[in-house]
């Protein structure tokens, strides 16, 4: 399905040898593909041997009216963090995001197996039927990205972007393409993670909120979702657990602001990978932490106090109109 | 929230109120960076991977592939096995009397004519005491083949504590010895694209930098990275001097190396000391050769092993101010709870691309108008986990 042009990618790498402080560039930087078929290009970063890098911002251009970017996956990704998730513009044609990795990118280190400079991978399918090939240019936005040196002040490094150039022919002939069969193959979760608790004085007005964050290694993670479930440890509640207030999976991002602000509720947050996969984590709030709020226990109490007292008192006075009648 | 609890409870009590005779009688159930840097870094970190049927460097005596690491104990040296971290298994002949696998004695041969015969009994004894019979094959490892480790061997500071993160998150803390030297091993580790940061705090409290290292996991091998060398750590007596007046900087690093400092300024000001056999190391800069204004320390270290000279990176850029000013970055650590992490990335979120608003520490890290990639940038930088 997918044919490299050997003299671009020859170009290619040797031009890419040719690094600065660090460049961008789309991997493969050329190859032909059928309408329909869905296939990836990745977005990979080169650093100079005694630069590292910490943080980018990437902006790429595509024609809108040729190829469809359908999915931007982090599955590979150097990143961990990302401050700005990809951003899919159909309408004039660009995808955008910003990411970083703690402590730092300083380039591929000797004796690892693979090249390990992968920031994001575009997933691309092309809506044009052409008999004749049809070249799709994808380049990086002019004065759209920055990458930033590992350096402890965010210094700007000098940066070199080499974009790619597709062909299309002809219609898929059999499948749905590289990206389907990748998800198809993907049976691993996302990677295990920790729910931060917390709660500060100039964010979210003061609510209790929660961090997370995850890496997956196939797919890429595809979103977060949060439930606040009501913890049952008193009689009643599990009496009647019919009657609970059961919160349902709710599409989440980090930071997340707490439903139940009284943290009497078990958190789990589920992170959800491009194939299905999925892994989630659970937090129960310390119990030091939790609010019991005695004006609604004491006000059931009341109601239950009112109803029963007003039945002895129905009773009673049944009682007494049967034996006057008697 | 507490209105629908509010809700809740009213109907459990109404259930209750409403169903309280039945159940009276029902049964209940329950339920810096430096651009004109003058030192030529040469810092050696190496990925072995312990699997892939080749010997790499020093890390591995043997390797006979995927899933073929399997170890267990040998009555021959031409037979003996590899363990799945890619020393070698025990064998007759490894100069090591094994008596777990019945060995009597071991020479260093599987010749038949000395006092130990080619099966590693006693050729004096008539009748062996103990159980007889080839050895039993006991694996040299509990690692199961098939299982992805990765490995992580370095110098930080003498018994310092040595955070191990995973993709940013902390997943382990190992204790260095008096010599810095430590090494950590994570198993269960998912094959793909990883990043491992370490970080550690000196006696005197100072953090190093995180140092990664971002690499492909191979599945079922053992990953092993060495040459870590966690850069020194410094700190400096004042940030604000006057032209002149020297500055005492401090810290910790490997014993009895040499350490080196990098002052900026218009030309760069190299220095360097030995550090004692405790790893503080100590120097006093003078600051009469720079120009008023902000600068930046720095230092790094180097070591001879067998020959070979290794240095680390270089540690944090420290800041100070010659003349009248401040240094004007802040702390990344948003909440003051002594760590850089996910909550203060959260709160970086909350104010990202805007002003920082009131936030104290300001989210605008570095003062610059706006809470954007630079300040997350440094947030990143002083990443702790």
């Amino acid at each position: 399905m997918k044919k490299i042009t050997p003299l671009i990618l020859v170009v290619f790498l040797l031009s890419a040898n040719i690094v600065n402080a660090a460049s961008l560039y789309i991997d493969p930087s050329g190859a032909s593909f059928s309408k329909d078929d869905t296939f990836t290009a990745k977005i990979r970063l080169n650093t100079d041997s005694e630069e590292c890098i910490n943080a980018a911002e990437i902006r790429i251009d595509y024609p809108e009216n040729l190829i469809n970017v359908i999915d931007v996956s982090d599955g590979e990704s150097i990143f961990t963090l990302w401050v700005e998730e990809p951003k899919i513009n159909k309408d004039e044609g660009f995808v955008s995001f910003a990411g970083g990795i703690p402590g730092g990118y300083c380039g591929r280190i000797p004796g690892d197996p693979g090249l390990t400079n992968v920031i994001a991978t575009l997933i691309l399918q092309p809506n044009i039927n052409a008999d004749e090939p049809v070249n799709i240019p994808i380049s990086f936005t002019e004065n759209g990205n920055t990458v930033l040196l590992n350096d402890g002040r965010g210094t700007e490094a000098s940066l070199e972007l080499y974009g790619a150039e597709f062909s299309i022919q002809g219609t898929l002939v059999e499948g749905r393409g590289e990206w389907f069969d990748l998800l198809d193959e993907d049976n691993t979760a996302p990677e295990s993670f920790t729910i931060e608790l917390t709660k500060n004085n100039q964010v979210f007005d003061g609510k209790y909120y929660i961090a997370f964050s995850t890496t997956d290694k196939g797919s890429g993670i595809d979103h977060y979702e949060v439930l606040e479930k009501q913890i049952d440890d008193d009689f009643l509640a599990r009496l009647f657990w019919f009657t609970r207030d059961d919160q349902e999976w709710r599409p989440a991002e980090s930071p997340y602001v707490l439903r139940d602000q009284d943290l009497n509720s078990v958190i789990s947050v589920k992170a959800v990978d491009n194939a299905g996969n999925e892994r989630i984590a659970t937090l129960i709030p310390p119990e030091a932490l939790r609010k019991d709020n005695i004006v609604e226990d004491l006000v059931p109490l009341l109601i239950i106090g009112s109803i029963l007292g007003g039945l002895v008192l129905f009773v009673k006075k049944k009682k007494q109109s049967i034996n006057n009648e008697s | 929230m507490g209105v629908l609890k509010l809700k809740g409870n009213i109907l459990r009590y109404l259930c209750l109120a409403l169903f309280v005779p039945a159940f009276l009688f029902t049964p209940v159930f329950e339920f810096v960076h430096l651009v004109n840097a003058q030192i030529n870094l040469n810092t050696e970190i190496e990925v072995t991977i312990c699997g892939n049927g080749e010997v790499e460097t020093v890390n591995e005596e043997c390797d006979y592939g995927d899933g073929n690491n399997v170890g267990g104990y040998s009555t021959t040296i031409t037979g003996r096995q590899c363990n799945p971290d890619c020393t070698w298994a025990p064998y007759c002949g490894d100069d090591i009397v094994q008596t777990v696998n019945n060995e009597e004695c071991d020479d260093g041969n599987n010749e038949p004519d000395d006092f130990c015969t080619a099966e590693c009994k006693r050729v004096s004894v008539v009748g062996p005491s103990g159980p007889t019979g080839s050895g039993n094959n006991t694996p040299g490892s509990s690692t199961p083949p098939g299982n992805t480790q990765v490995k992580i061997v370095g110098k930080a500071y003498p018994h310092s504590n040595v955070n191990i993160l995973k993709d940013g998150t902390v997943i382990g803390v190992v204790a260095a010895d008096a010599k810095a030297d430590f090494s950590f091993t994570s198993a269960g580790i998912t094959p793909g694209t990883t990043t491992f940061g370490i970080w550690a705090e000196d006696r005197l409290g100072l953090r190093s930098i995180a140092l990664t290292v971002t690499f492909e996991v191979v599945q079922g091998s053992t990953t092993t990275v060495s040459g870590v060398f966690l850069p020194p750590t410094l700190d400096l007596d004042r940030t604000e001097v006057n032209r002149g007046d020297i500055i005492n900087m401090t810290g910790s690093t490997v014993p009895e190396v040499q350490v080196s400092t990098e002052v900026n300024s218009e030309h760069t000001i190299l220095d360097s000391t030995i550090s004692s056999e405790t790893g503080e190391w100590e120097l006093d800069f003078d600051t009469s050769p720079l120009e008023e204004g902000a600068h930046t320390a720095r230092a790094m270290f180097e070591i001879e092993d067998a020959g070979l000279a290794s240095e680390s990176s270089f540690s944090q850029a420290v800041s100070f101010f010659v003349g009248q000013g401040q240094a004007t970055i802040g702390t990344a650590d948003l909440n003051l709870d002594d760590r850089v992490n996910l909550i203060d990335f959260s709160i970086l979120l909350f104010h990202w691309n805007t002003d920082g608003g009131d936030s104290d520490p300001p989210a605008d890290i570095n003062r610059g108008g706006r809470v954007d990639l630079a300040d997350f940038s440094i947030m990143l930088f002083n990443w702790t986990g």
